[in-house]
């Protein structure tokens, strides 16, 4: 066999390879698509764009867990988040109620130094006593992290039903993740209910 | 069978350039693992309904829907000389879109602090919390499924004065007419917006009369009622 012929059909076989990787991705790519159509009464029709396809794959990893005393929020993804961001941000805001027109909500900021201390980490907590007290404190620093309240009062109950309604990652790299992208995405809500101690 | 495999500078060539492709397709494929490529611009999702400068739940307006007139009660805390003022700021709503959407009455006999309770009132306060001095009032809503079921409305009487219509005095007090009007706004639903000609901006200085709702106001209620 003529070594030039040989290369030849390496060559074919390799653009071939190529084909199959674009097709594949495509294929995702459209997948993901008709899902998001889906579950918003086809309000969505254009393509996503590479940087949308990027955050779906993203939030497609998040998680969201509660026990009596903690609030979890996990994704494999968050030492890749923390390589290019200084801060991550959850917000979560009360539901079904708004003071002087803005729905009480609390912030819970981590430094992704914190964060990269341990490489396996995943995973940001937020203590549910530490949730309470921040209604009247207002703002409480934390090992690595912070809490800030925002239109809650100390002449008002804490409300009891709530959301993790945006996530902000800001540094380097900057960009947010609403609730409408999680419901999209997952097609759920990260609700969760705080039994007031009142 | 004999394979004679002599690699000339042009078959050296074309084998490099075939084996770049490949490394070349193999890198696009893994391309999302290499750092997370989202900007600020990559939003794929958002609420359903134009917010029309009102709260937002779930993407839908919150409001009274169908349920105006909306009734409000002044209760035995509020100074009974300031009622005129507060009935004015109503009748100001309901001018706006010629229809009743508040309508506001004295109820001595109501007992209740404020909270959910599904009666909305408007409260004078006498204690108003340290950190917050600089704040005249603030109105608490309550919803259901995106429908309001209860609004109270407090009034800061510990760090403020207020003046009314026709009192010589107004020096460092606040136009309790203007101030009521705004917290109206909240209590059917209405946000805060930074335009100059609109009754919902933020803040209220001393003194200062505005108790005529602009085109933004009007236009912003007629979403929803
Ligand atoms: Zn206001």
């Amino acid at each position: 066999m003529n070594i030039k012929k040989m290369l030849l059909i390496f060559m074919l076989l390799d653009f071939g390879f190529i084909g199959l990787v674009l097709m594949t991705s495509n294929s995702q790519f459209k997948n993901k698509r008709s899902t998001a159509s889906d579950s918003n009464g086809a309000t969505q029709t254009s393509d996503l764009t590479e940087g949308q396809k990027n955050k779906w794959a993203l939030v497609e990893t998040f998680q969201f867990q509660m026990t009596p005393d903690w609030i979890y929020f996990t994704t494999d993804k968050l030492q890749t988040i923390c390589d290019t961001s200084t801060l991550i941000e959850l917000k979560f805001s009360a539901q079904n109620i708004a003071i002087a027109g803005v729905q009480p909500s609390i912030k819970h900021i981590y430094s992704c130094d914190e964060i990269k201390k341990d490489l396996s980490t995943k995973t940001l907590s937020t203590n549910i006593s530490d949730f309470k007290k921040v209604r009247t404190e207002k703002v409480m620093i934390l090992v690595g992290s912070e809490l800030r309240s925002s239109q809650l009062y100390s002449d008002e109950e804490l409300p009891n039903d709530w959301r993790l309604t945006d996530i902000k990652i800001s540094g380097p790299s900057t960009f947010t993740i609403n609730e409408f992208e999680i419901e999209k995405t997952l097609l759920k809500h990260f609700d969760f209910e705080i039994i007031s101690a009142r | 069978m004999k394979v004679l495999i002599t690699f000339d500078l042009k078959s050296t060539r074309i084998l490099l350039f075939a084996i770049g492709i490949g490394l070349l397709s193999l890198l696009v494929s893994c391309g999302n693992n290499f750092g997370l490529k989202i900007g600020d611009q990559d939003v794929y999702a958002f609420g359903s309904e134009e917010p029309c400068n009102f709260i937002t739940s779930n993407g839908f307006r919150v409001s009274w829907k169908s349920d105006p007139p909306v009734n409000i009660i002044i209760t035995s805390s509020v100074p009974s000389e300031y009622d005129s003022e507060i009935l004015k700021a109503a009748d100001i709503w309901n001018s706006v879109k010629g229809q009743q959407l508040v309508h506001i009455y004295r109820d001595n006999s109501f007992k209740n602090d404020p909270g959910y309770d599904k009666v909305n009132a408007i409260y004078w306060m006498p204690d108003w919390d340290t950190d917050l001095s600089n704040q005249q009032a603030r109105t608490s809503v309550r919803w259901d499924s995106s429908k309001l079921q209860d609004a109270d409305i407090r009034i800061n009487a510990k760090n403020f004065t207020f003046f009314k219509e026709g009192d010589e005095s107004t020096a460092g007090k606040v136009h309790l007419q203007s101030l009521v009007l705004h917290e109206l706004g909240h209590a059917v639903g209405l946000v805060h917006i930074e335009e100059t000609a609109s009754v919902m901006q933020a803040y209220l200085k001393s003194q200062t009369i505005r108790n005529k709702p602009g085109a933004v106001d009007t236009s912003s209620l007629s979403c929803e009622y």
